[in-house]
């Protein structure tokens, strides 16, 4: 495994949740797995965090469950975007765009 | 869109939240599988693999609490659930819960008893659309501390004339109507009221009309409103009695109207008249018998009412010194003027309530810490299972304001109860009086109240023993076997704090008690002047309209008393215009012969009484010099009075009264010299205050149409009431009798107030102690049970019993010392407090402090003394056998 995983910043789980799900349905450990897979290993969600924040955007609407089989045949729950998940993830990425840019300027000026 | 899957949402975890649960459970199990697997596929061994796949996890329990506490609609399940948990846990212990929900029946309880009363009698006594906007006017004469004064009626038709402050003004007087025309006589008490009064407190008739302007001049004023009572009891509800006459004092009225079932001012009022003034009665600046009441003009403050009528008062002082010098006008919200006296006792009562519920809270917060070390293992396996500290509080919380609202709902009950089998019992004649007293009842807003503190006292008892009980040391709990040893130190500190609250509270509240009681003991010893026992009284109020001239109410008097004198059983009989006791009187400025005149607003003043020749015999007031009256002392003979001790010593101290010559000054001027004939001894008119200065006159010298007729009987004065109504028939069939009452029910209720406030106070003082002392006794014993080892061994080393004895009391009188020293302070300032009801006993009274300690102390020493003795009897070897 790669170098030490970094603590979420509050608000961040739910833009890598969304994006993690932009390329298909997934269950709980696939969710995990492709977030350390698209940070680099960056960031491991604990099923501690995962689950509750997997449940809570069902709540809202952001993605759906279903009940299916996984690789190995095993019954697993999957999570897919919804059409407002969508337009999360977008006010999500702009949202992290505006603050990943003043972070910058913050860190440039002298 | 995405607010109708939230609701969703919201509804499915809330209601379908078992199908919820198995659907999370299952998936936390695949995830941990699936990680199982991958290690297995990492090439770890199996067992390996499930170890590394469950720490990774963090705990299936734990994760399923992380998700349900971010679930929507988790607050409400949540606290669903601990309302269902802390249920199981009050059934699982019903010692436990039976014992606190009595405890906190009888405290809220007696907060709702008390507080139905003061929301009746204090916060709402009469029932107008705006209260703030009503006023009641009064005279009043700093200089000669005349705080409230009724009103002279040239005062108040100038005041009425000259105000910009009030839209309306109105005066009303007491008025005596017999109502005639009915197959029994029957008084009424009446009012007669300018006719701007309805206006004035917004009321409206419910049937008819108000009186109208023109009814308030002489000739047009025989119009009446009747109460909706007397409506419906004399008058069978019938609407078309409006616009039709009835007999009033023998004299046709035209009924204009009745009022509405809620409309209670003034309290007792039976019938309404209109009162018009005469151009003397309009000229009179001298005789105060009127009460006034106003209506303030939009954006005009009391304040502001005040400085304009003072204003005036001011000017008329100027204008009549001879009637109006040093009289000023007191304007205040009408709700607080017809409250008045009611006010202090039943603060005092409120607060001492109070205390007793919080008593109640210190004794079920020390049972339930005893509870919370007895659950330690309960709370320690919850943390495991992944309940957050503020979660096992909230749980802890919820649990104690269901007890809370149980004992509140049989609180409830027992106020209900209190009020049903009435615990407190004022004769019906006196509680009319009394504004709100009908209207005592468990309504919306006493239930409202009930329920805030049953709420509130579950918070204040629960949040204690929450706190203590959610930190506990889980690894600790857990070990099999591990002994329950409490909390340590801080634990016991707590709950001994609030054992030495519990006592101080108790001290203060006794010690208040005491005083009252005292107070009230105090005064059902002082003599009233004259021997009250197996006196029948009762009013007549003979009708101007046919009883024409003085001759004939005269001989009606004297020929009743006669009459009644003759009844077997009757011992004497007698009439006086004004009972004792009864807190009324009439009061003259006076002239005494051969003295200088006195400035105007300097004039010696004294009460004056009309009373029958064989009064004083029939009251057994002792005649100290002199005579008593007799038929000579009539309208040919000269002119006599009576004067009492306390008339003697303040006017003629040193000298001789028989011979002195008075009369009286102001609007009774006219009347010539009275030659006084007899120095009697004082009575009282209320218990409490000193006896007045006093002055008799016979009743032929002085008519009164209305007077009481007193009777001495033999048997038990009640039993004469009918016959002595008989001769009243027998002379006047169409005379009326009322506010019949014997002398011990007009002492009984004088005394009402400090007799309530001292039983009800000594009722929740023994309450308070009672609680005290079984929270002493829970204390006591559960320490005692922890230092068994410590007994055991002390014993094993040749301790004597009487030592372990000391030991256990030493520790129980020790707390029950320093309650009694944290509690004087207290007592002082309760004392200080109610010292305006005291009567007879400083605030600070030694004997009552000494003899409340001491009752404290006894208590104490008998609540220590039971687990004293279970640890004397300890065995040793069987204790240490044990550990």
């Amino acid at each position: 495994m790669s170098a030490e995983p970094t603590t979420l910043l509050q608000g961040t789980l739910d833009l890598l949740i969304l994006k993690s799900l932009v390329a298909g349905e997934k269950h709980g450990l696939g969710v995990s797995r492709r977030i350390q897979q698209i940070t680099g290993g960056t960031f491991v969600v604990k099923p501690g965090s995962l689950f509750p924040a997997l449940h809570r955007m069902e709540d809202e609407g952001w993605i759906s469950s279903f009940w299916g089989d996984s690789e190995n045949n095993r019954r697993a729950k999957y999570y897919r975007l919804t059409k407002a998940g969508r337009k999360q993830l977008e006010v999500e990425t702009a949202r992290w765009g505006r603050i990943a840019w003043a972070i910058d300027q913050a860190l440039e000026a002298s | 869109m995405p607010l109708l899957v939230k609701a969703r949402s919201f509804l499915r975890n809330l209601f379908l939240s078992r199908g919820v649960e198995v659907d999370l459970d299952q998936e936390v199990r695949a995830h941990l599988e699936m990680l199982t697997e991958e290690n297995v596929r990492r090439g770890m061994p199996p067992e390996e693999a499930q170890r590394a796949a469950r720490i990774e996890l963090g705990g299936i329990e734990q994760v399923k609490e992380q998700v349900r506490e971010r679930r929507m609609g988790h607050w409400l399940h949540s606290v669903f659930a601990d309302c269902r948990y802390g249920a199981r846990q009050l059934r699982k212990n019903p010692g436990f819960t039976a014992a606190a929900a009595l405890t906190l029946a009888l405290g809220i309880g007696a907060n709702t008893y008390i507080f139905s009363i003061v929301d009746a009698l204090l916060l709402r006594p009469i029932r107008f659309p705006d209260p703030g906007k009503v006023v009641a006017l009064w005279e009043r004469v700093p200089n000669l501390g005349i705080d409230r004064n009724e009103l002279a009626p040239a005062n108040f038709l100038d005041w009425r004339a000259q105000n910009h402050v009030f839209d309306h003004i109105a005066a009303q007087e007491w008025w005596d109507a017999n109502l005639g025309g009915v197959e029994y006589p029957e008084h009424l008490h009446g009012f007669l009221v300018t006719p701007d009064y309805f206006a004035t407190v917004e009321a409206q008739p419910m049937l008819g009309r108000a009186f109208l302007p023109e009814e308030g001049t002489p000739g047009k004023d025989h119009v009446a409103m009747l109460t909706y009572r007397l409506w419906r009891d004399h008058f069978s509800s019938d609407p078309s009695v409006v616009g039709k006459p009835v007999l009033l004092n023998g004299i046709d009225y035209t009924v204009v109207g009745v009022m509405g079932p809620d409309y209670n001012y003034p309290s007792g009022a039976q019938i309404w008249a209109a009162l018009a003034f005469t151009p003397q009665s309009g000229a009179n600046r001298g005789s105060h018998y009127l009460h006034g009441v106003a209506h303030l003009a939009a954006g005009i403050s009391p304040q502001q009412a005040q400085a304009e009528l003072s204003a005036i008062a001011a000017r008329l002082a100027k204008q009549y010194p001879a009637t109006n010098i040093g009289r000023d006008v007191k304007v205040m919200p009408l709700v607080e003027s017809e409250v008045g006296q009611a006010r202090a006792p039943l603060i005092v009562l409120m607060v001492a309530v109070g205390l007793v519920l919080a008593i109640a809270c210190a004794n079920i917060s020390n049972l339930m810490l005893a509870r919370a070390t007895s659950r330690q293992r309960e709370t320690a396996i919850r943390t495991a299972l992944g309940a957050t500290r503020r979660r096992l509080i909230r749980q802890w919380l919820v649990e104690s304001m269901l007890l809370g609202s149980l004992g509140g709902g049989l609180g409830v009950l027992l106020a209900f109860l209190c009020l049903k089998v009435q615990v407190i019992r004022i004769p019906p004649e006196f509680a009319r009086m009394i504004p709100g007293w009908g209207r005592i009842a468990i309504n919306t807003p006493v239930l409202l109240f009930t329920s805030l503190i049953s709420l509130g006292t579950g918070l204040v008892f629960g949040f204690l023993p929450a706190l203590r009980a959610s930190c506990p040391n889980v690894n600790d709990s857990l070990k099999e076997g591990a002994p329950s040893t409490g909390f340590g130190r801080r634990h016991r500190l707590l709950r001994n704090t609030l054992i030495v609250a519990e006592v101080a509270l108790s001290l203060a509240l006794l010690v208040t008690a005491g005083l009252m009681m005292k107070s009230f003991v105090r005064l059902e010893r002082v003599s009233p002047g004259f021997n009250p026992d197996r006196l029948l009284t009762m009013f007549i109020a003979l009708p101007d309209a046919r009883y024409t001239s003085s001759e004939q109410t005269v001989n009606f008097y004297e020929q009743l008393v006669e009459r009644v004198q003759n009844l077997p059983g009757v011992q004497g009989a007698a009439a006086a215009n004004i009972l004792p006791l009864g807190g009324m009187n009439s009061t003259s400025t006076l002239r005494i012969e051969g003295r200088p005149e006195p400035a105007p607003g300097q004039e010696p003043e004294a009460n004056f009484r009309t009373v029958t020749n064989s009064y004083f015999r029939t009251m057994q007031i002792p005649i100290l010099r002199g005579r008593e009256f007799s038929s000579q002392d009539s309208t040919k003979g000269q002119l006599v009075v009576a004067v009492n001790k306390a008339f003697a010593a303040r006017f003629w101290p040193g000298e001789d009264p028989l011979g002195k010559r008075i009369r009286f000054s102001g609007p009774l001027a006219d009347q010539p010299w009275r030659t006084v004939v007899a120095v009697v001894g004082n009575i009282q008119d209320e218990l409490n205050v000193p006896p007045p200065v006093e002055m008799y006159f016979p009743l032929r010298q002085q008519v009164k149409s209305t007077m009481a007729l007193v009777v001495r009987t033999s048997p038990d004065p009640r039993s004469l009431e009918a016959s002595v109504r008989v001769q009243v028939a027998a002379l006047d069939r169409d005379q009326p009798v009322f506010d019949i009452m014997t002398m011990d029910d007009l002492r009984s209720v004088t005394l009402i107030g400090w007799r309530l406030g001292g039983t009800l106070m000594a009722a929740f003082a023994g309450f308070a102690l009672g609680l005290a002392a079984l929270g002493l006794f829970g204390v006591i014993a559960y320490a005692a049970k922890e230092r068994t080892h410590e007994i055991a061994m002390r014993m094993a080393l040749g301790a004597a019993p009487n030592e372990v004895f000391r030991l256990i009391v030493g520790q129980g009188m020790a707390l029950a010392l320093i309650g009694l020293l944290a509690g004087l302070p207290l007592a002082l300032g309760m004392g200080r407090a109610v010292a305006g009801l005291l009567y007879g006993v400083s605030p600070n009274d030694l004997a009552t402090f000494a003899g409340v300690a001491a009752i404290l102390a006894g208590v104490a020493f008998a609540a220590c003394y039971i687990p004293a003795r279970r640890a004397m009897h300890t065995d040793p070897w069987a204790a240490l056998k044990n550990e």
